[in-house]
């Protein structure tokens, strides 16, 4: 049976026809094409990121690629498979200077983000009480414009040793989660396509296996 | 307006689901399955006593004199409470069936519904392997009868999992942190734990092919493989025992054995299962053993069943373009029967279903209509135009 895999637009959609290529899933950029001996029987569908979990929730595609940070955010019920080890980026609190003291003052933090839910639990759990503003598109004027006292942002994750992180310069505060890519499946796919899924992780994690480890 | 989770079902659903209900609860008689009907409203008490969060999704309500009810949140509870109250006097094995809404506030990770209907069977006073095999049959029977072609059963051990981590040696923090991620289904997580915590070479060995125990049928003879106490031989003796029965039931193609099954409520002791079906990526149905329920109701008998959830597999079987095949046909509109019901009689002795409606009225196929002296027939089928006795004979009432 023809496996439906859900690759994400927007910046992971390269990466990820290519991992997926080089591991033999034809339908890709067909200058990519496998080599005919090693194809694997899937039919690829770009689509936007956010909705990659929708599609896998609902059996309209059996595997897909998200980010983990997706996937803690939607808490999906999906099976996550691999660890596909690009894409790797972290979700971080970086404030304005001064936001700790405003924040003393009115007794909350204003934390503009993309991951409501991630960013309640975080602060919820050292104890700090936000108010979280949601933003659909980019987070590196929200401090600047006024919309929030700090961010819960994505940043790409530095090598070791890279020195202090920032956003969009704004001091990194924490760590909320650190994400990258990761092959994803519904859990009735799990049982249904079962042998395909199996090949497919297989020559994934043997292809990731060289990669650095997290 | 209705309360948000709450959905009314309308004619052409409800008849379907009727038909399925009606084929689902036929298969649980056949293998001698006795109906029972809980109450919708339980003791908070009852839901709680058997130790798994039960509650917190449920609708709350009072009594009169100030007495904490709640709309059942789930049906095997609700049954093994009503076997124990009112059953415990027969001899065992008891096998019960139930047909019935459910109610959840919290809607689970892939359900919208607060109201939604279970179809159950549960086996209670045996522990056997013969016992999962026929609740396993029965599950496969029930859904083949309905049509569903492409479902798949999934079968898993929570016991399995227990042996397995017990053997791993580890703290009872990492085995809570191993069970998450399985649960989860958050195979990059055990990865990660196998590769950080203080895991020795054998364990983690074991623990990395755990997780390549890729559901299938080769799932049984790596899991085999793999066992290394009595403990986990056993278990898989077992599994091996219900795919043999599940064989000779002729199912075995249908039943995979995937050891990352484990289920959302945790009462279950043995086997899980869950069934899965194309284009709906939840369960249609799933159960599992759950040797402990009982005793919560101070009767210690082990105990099997299943349930299926109505609404899926409506869904699944309505993905696969089938129809159901026992749905009660539309009734025929019959513009003037309501005034002059002597044929509509007569259709009706002859079991044709029949909407007598008004001599004006408009109505939609199939219709009956009596156009000067000539009756008119019009079914999906075609139309027919003569006297009353070509009528009932188009009918196949003559």
């Amino acid at each position: 049976m023809t496996l439906r895999i859900a690759v994400p637009d927007g910046a992971l959609r390269a990466p990820s026809l290519e991992i997926l290529t080089a591991v033999g899933v034809a339908g890709g950029e067909p200058a990519t094409a496998p080599s005919p001996e090693s194809t694997l029987d899937a039919r690829l569908t770009v689509i936007a990121a956010d909705d990659v979990p929708s599609y896998l929730g609902s059996g309209a595609a059996d595997a897909g690629l998200v980010a983990k940070d997706t996937l803690l955010e939607r808490a999906t019920g999906l099976c996550e498979l691999l660890d596909l080890r690009f894409g790797g980026a972290l979700l971080v609190h970086a404030a304005a200077p001064g936001a700790a003291l405003r924040a003393q003052r009115l007794g909350r933090l204003r934390i503009a983000t993309r991951h409501p839910r991630l960013t309640r639990s975080y602060f919820a759990e050292r104890g700090i009480e936000v108010a979280v503003v949601e933003v659909v598109g980019a987070l590196d004027r929200a401090v600047a414009d006024g919309l929030a006292d700090g961010v819960v942002a994505l940043i790409a994750a530095a090598p070791e040793g890279a020195g202090q992180a920032s956003f969009a310069g704004l001091a990194v505060e924490g760590v909320v989660a650190a994400s990258s890519v990761r092959l994803v499946a519904g859990r009735g796919a799990r049982v249904l396509h079962t042998a395909e899924l199996g090949t497919l992780v297989a020559r994934l994690r043997e292809l990731t296996a060289g990669g650095d480890t997290p | 307006m209705i309360p948000e989770g709450m959905r009314d079902v309308l004619p052409t659903e409800a008849a379907e689901l009727r038909a399925i209900e009606q084929i689902v609860l036929a298969r649980f008689h056949a293998y001698g399955y006795g109906e029972v009907r809980p109450p919708a409203l339980e003791y908070p008490e009852t839901m709680e006593r058997t130790g798994v969060d039960l509650l917190s999704s449920g609708f709350h309500l009072y009594d009169e004199r100030g007495r904490a009810l709640v709309l059942r949140t789930d049906l095997t509870t609700a049954v093994a409470r009503l076997a124990a109250d009112r059953l415990r006097e027969r001899p065992l094995p008891l096998r019960l069936s139930y047909e019935g809404p459910v109610y959840r506030t919290e809607a689970s990770r892939h359900r919208r519904e607060g109201e939604f209907v279970q179809l159950g069977a549960e086996l209670l006073g045996l522990g056997s392997a013969a016992a999962d095999a026929e609740t396993v049959v029965l599950l496969c029977d029930a859904l083949a009868a309905t049509g569903l072609q492409g479902f798949r059963l999934a079968i898993g051990s929570v016991a399995f999992h227990r042996e397995l981590v017990a053997a791993l040696g580890l703290s009872p923090d990492d085995s809570d942190d191993v069970f998450d991620a399985l649960a989860d289904r958050d195979y990059a997580l055990l990865e990660t734990i196998v590769s950080r915590r203080g895991i020795d070479d054998d364990g983690r060995r074991a623990l990395e092919r755990a997780l390549d125990l890729s559901p299938g049928k080769g799932a049984l003879a790596a899991a085999r493989k793999l066992a290394s106490s009595p403990g986990m031989e056993e278990v898989v003796e077992r599994l091996v025992a219900v795919q043999e029965l599940a064989d000779d039931a002729g199912y075995g193609d249908l039943v995979g054995f995937d050891f990352g099954l484990l289920p959302e409520l945790d009462y279950y002791t043995g086997i899980v299962i869950e069934a899965y079906a194309p284009g709906v990526d939840f369960p249609v149905g799933h159960g599992g053993r759950y040797d402990r329920l009982l005793a919560a109701f101070e009767w210690p008998i082990p105990a099997v069943g299943f349930t299926i959830d109505l609404d899926r597999l409506h869904e699944a079987l309505v993905d696969e373009g089938a129809g159901v095949a026992a749905v009660a046909p539309p009734a025929l509109s019959y513009a003037g029967g309501l005034d002059d019901p002597k044929h509509v009689i007569e259709l009706r002795r002859h079991g044709v279903a029949v909407a007598a409606l008004p001599a004006e009225a408009a109505t939609a196929q199939p219709r009956l209509r009596e156009i000067g002296g000539e009756f008119v027939l019009e079914t999906l089928s075609g139309t027919t135009r003569g006297s009353w006795r070509d009528v009932l004979r188009a009918l196949g009432a003559g």
